[in-house]
């Protein structure tokens, strides 16, 4: 076990938010360090966004409570939220604004200079865009002003939900880039997602929520382990008899004509699993990430709430 | 087939809009059962019409309590009964074709049906839904007019004849929403309709050619109605209008892009615009230099960051400017075609006309009274000037109030480093500057217009000067109470707004006027801001600014006290997202 930092920046208490009769998320515990990266993991209505409305408090929790940097965010203190970075998941903005115009009018809500706003700028490539009005934009681009007003006042702390969505592949390792370099200067960041590579890469400890409840919290070596290998081929000789050299590290096996799919344990050697394919003279091989999905479903059917021992 | 799948879109389209359509049944039917239970009887009608408007006006009519003010709640009402037809026609209209993103229409064009078919559906369904909805309108407003002389068939002319000018700006709409793939065409042009035939209409008088081609003149509908004629050119125009818009529409329907895209081609478009559009800023560039610059330059050193006041106030410059455009032009209209003091005799003498005319005169639409245009002009800024002036008390508070909501960017608001209860405060203010500001306009407007009469202005200054002040002080008060309800309920939920707005119907116009019909009922006035400060009593009962400007302060502090209350108490307890 990885020894963690010891300054608490976000602690989340009993957290439980109901919607009427709908739970939104329950009892939660959860302790962010000072200088982490934690990731917020679940599928769609896992109770994500939920928990990050609560921790800006537009959502007020039907129980438990929050700190951040050791205050009470349901004070609604505004002193608290100028050291918070936020980009909200399903992200709107004002389509009569200019870019240019919509930073300045962040600038003057936080009332004080984005030091960081020409930098960020500069980096997604944004500043052939600043004339144009947002609702001109393509949505990687809106998304691209949704992490400038995220990061544009170096806050310490950054609260992301879905930061990468509607990014391509490149400008999603700009961001993993900038995420890994405010780590390095102590800032606490909190990302939920839905994306099980996205939170590998850049994540220290990983919090697993499903149907509302936290499932469990890992280190990222140990999510890493727990996470299924996939393998793709084309086959020329499809002999399925040769399969059962995978013995139980096959998961799951799936055959379609000579394609086939291949779901194995993380711990097996890559070289032995390739090996018994390659004996089969593949077209094609391929190495896919498992899904967020395949991993639940591997890991988590069925368990609503673990011990979190 | 369609009639099917229309009443299912119906259906689904209420069960959509449950509570507005619970809240806004319960309202309707407890005004028009109120109605009916504090209706005076059409003896009432018949005696209170035949008095003259100056009568009426000045508060000295026997036997009649407070007359001006219930003249005013009528008026207000037959207004609101035919302002209807056109309002509803645009909201309408633009539901024909949601060509706006946000409704969904790149599923709805991809479904098995036509876009001809789906456009002819929701026509049968806004035909249907549009007298459902003035009708409860049109019972209390024109039935009460009526009810003096009028009968059921009466009632009838009365009502369908305005709703086939409503079908015409319904049409306008939609056909603008076809031209161009955006809702905001659509609203533009049936706003821009309505609003042409309303001012052609003030030009009747004069000219013959105007008057033919108007449709608002054409309506006449209570005038047909009391005369129990059809208006049946009338409504062969609007016939012809209404199927020459529909073809137009369809044809428009398959020839254009169902989806703004928003491809590079088109942002380089936009630039190029934008390019054009900084060329012309360029040219007032002194405005920046000689009055922005300066007062930025101010508030910053004096330390002020108010970007929610500003920034909001900024976003209703257009309807700033669109309600002087409006209110300049009738005051244009007199200048252009009487300038000077030549024909003040005349209108003098026309403004006694009017003002010894019959109420039921002064309550025709589109009349034609024996005055000439000035006095009937002069008469109408003076009764009618409200029509513009309520829509853009509502449409700019909330664009005002609801604009970071409405525009979808609220949660980044709300995570901003200040407290809610600061960003609530500096939208309300900017929404009472901007009504204010308009107030203002009303009352330059007004005053020049006296100016512009010349030297037989001092002979109508008293009744004009104290009909302003009573516009603004009931303004004032009106809109205070209007802005903190809509701005207290339009923070946690949307939804909440509906419920204010009726809220502020309700006291501020239907408790006063049933409170007024009925004696047994006026302590319900005890309810109303109006009885605490009796601006009206200035106007109709002698009673002095200095009584009133008190009670004025004093009604302000309250509700201001209570709007703090609220926002530092209530709403940081609130969810918002």
């Amino acid at each position: 076990m990885k020894e963690l930092p010891q300054e608490i920046k976000i602690e989340i208490k009993g957290l439980t938010k109901y919607y009427g009769s709908t739970r939104g998320i329950e009892d939660l515990d959860l302790e962010v360090q000072t200088g982490e990266i934690f990731g917020f993991l679940g599928p769609n209505g896992a109770g994500k966004t939920t928990t990050i409305r609560c921790m800006m408090n537009t959502l007020l929790p039907t129980k438990g409570e929050i700190k951040i940097s050791g205050e009470l965010v349901s004070r609604g203190n505004p002193s608290l939220r100028e050291k918070i970075g936020y980009i909200p998941g399903e992200l709107a903005l004002p389509e009569y604004y200019t870019v240019n115009e919509f930073l300045n009018y962040i600038e003057a809500m936080r009332g004080k200079p984005a030091t960081r706003r020409q930098e960020i700028i500069d980096r997604f490539d944004l500043n052939s865009n600043l004339r144009k009005k947002i609702g001109a934009l393509s949505k990687g681009n809106k998304q691209k002003v949704g992490i400038v007003v995220g990061f544009m006042n170096d806050p310490d702390v950054l609260i992301m939900d879905e930061p990468t969505a509607g990014l391509d592949p490149l400008l999603q390792q700009v961001v993993f880039k900038l995420l890994l370099e405010s780590k390095k200067e102590g800032k606490t960041l909190f990302m939920s997602s839905h994306n099980l590579e996205e939170v590998q890469k850049v994540c220290d400890r990983v919090g697993i929520v499903n149907d509302g409840f936290l499932i469990s919290i890992e280190e990222i070596e140990d999510l890493n382990k727990d996470v299924p290998r996939i393998l793709e081929a084309r086959l020329r000789n499809p002999d399925e008899t040769r399969l059962t050299e995978f013995g139980d590290r096959l998961l799951e096996f799936r055959k379609h004509d000579n394609f086939v799919r291949l779901l194995i344990r993380k711990e097996d050697s890559i070289k032995d699993n390739i090996g018994i394919l390659l004996a089969m003279d593949p077209e094609e091989l391929i190495y896919p990430p498992a899904s967020l999905e395949e991993f639940f479903l591997q890991f988590y059917e069925g368990k609503t709430k673990v011990n979190m021992e | 087939m369609i009639v099917q799948f229309t009443v299912r879109r119906y259906w689904l389209d209420l069960k959509r809009h449950r509570t507005f359509a619970l809240l806004a049944a319960i309202v309707l039917a407890v005004i028009v059962a109120a109605f009916g239970i504090i209706y005076p009887g059409p003896e009432f009608f018949g005696t209170f019409f035949e008095i003259p408007v100056i009568q009426a006006l000045i508060g000295s009519i026997p036997d009649v309590d407070n007359p001006g003010l219930l003249f005013w709640f009528l008026l207000l009402f037959s207004i609101f009964a035919n302002i209807i037809y056109p309002v509803i026609g645009i909201f309408f209209g633009a539901r024909i074709l949601p060509w706006d993103e946000r409704d969904g229409k790149e599923l709805i064009f991809s479904t098995e049906k036509s876009p001809l078919r789906y456009f002819l559906e929701n026509l049968l369904l806004v035909i249907v839904l549009i007298p459902l909805v003035v009708l409860p309108a049109y019972l209390v407003g024109v039935g009460s007019l009526l009810s003096g002389g009028g009968g059921v068939s009466s009632f009838t002319i009365a009502f369908i004849l305005p709703l086939f000018f409503a079908f015409v700006v319904l049409m306008v709409t939609s056909f603008g929403c076809a031209i161009s793939s955006s809702t905001r065409t659509g609203y533009a042009l049936g706003g821009l309709f309505f609003i042409v035939s309303f001012t052609l209409d003030l030009l009747q008088q004069e000219i013959d050619f105007v008057k033919d081609i108007n449709l608002m003149t054409q309506i006449g509908a209570i005038e047909h109605a009391l005369n129990g004629t059809w208006n049946e050119e009338f409504i062969l125009r609007c016939l012809f209008l209404v199927i020459l818009l529909i073809v137009l529409t369809i044809f428009f329907l398959y020839r254009i892009d169902h989806i703004k895209t928003r491809s590079a081609y088109q942002e380089t478009v936009e630039e190029e615009n934008d390019h054009g559009k900084r060329k012309i800023m360029a040219r007032f560039s002194f405005i920046r230099k000689f009055v922005r610059t300066p007062i930025e330059s101010i508030l910053s050193r004096t330390g002020w960051n108010y970007p929610a006041f500003r920034d909001h106030l900024q976003s209703s410059a257009g309807l700033f400017l669109i309600y002087l455009v409006v209110t300049s032009m009738l005051l244009a209209i007199v200048v252009i075609v009487y300038p000077g003091d030549a024909a003040m005799e005349v209108v003098i003498s026309d403004l006694d006309i009017v003002f010894e005319s019959p109420i039921i005169a002064a309550f025709l639409f589109g009349h034609s009274l024996t005055a000439t245009l000035e006095g009937f002009l002069l008469y109408k800024i003076m009764a009618f000037h409200w029509i513009y002036y309520g829509p853009f008390l509502f449409i700019g508070t909330y664009t005002i109030i609801m604009r970071d909501r409405n525009a979808g960017y609220d949660e980044i608001t709300w995570s901003m480093p200040r407290t809610r209860t600061r960003i609530i405060m500096e939208r309300t203010i900017a929404a009472l500057v901007y009504l204010w500001i308009i107030m203002l306009a009303n009352f330059v407007v007004l005053y020049a217009s006296q100016i512009v009469l010349g030297t037989y202005a001092d002979v109508v200054l008293s009744d004009f000067g104290a009909t302003v002040l009573t516009f603004i002080f009931l303004g004032i008060g009106y809109s205070l109470f209007l802005v903190l309800f809509v701005a207290l309920a339009s923070i946690p939920r949307p939804k909440y707004l509906l419920v204010a707005l009726l809220s502020v119907f309700l006291i501020a116009v239907f408790i006063p006027m049933i409170s007024i019909l009925n004696q047994d009922l006026s302590w319900l006035l005890y309810l109303t801001p109006f009885y605490y400060f009796d601006v009206a009593g200035i106007f109709l009962q002698d009673i002095s600014f200095e009584k009133v400007i008190p009670e004025l302060i004093v009604f302000g502090a309250v509700i201001t006290v209570f709007f703090i209350a609220v926002t530092t108490k209530w709403i940081p307890t609130r969810d918002i997202a």
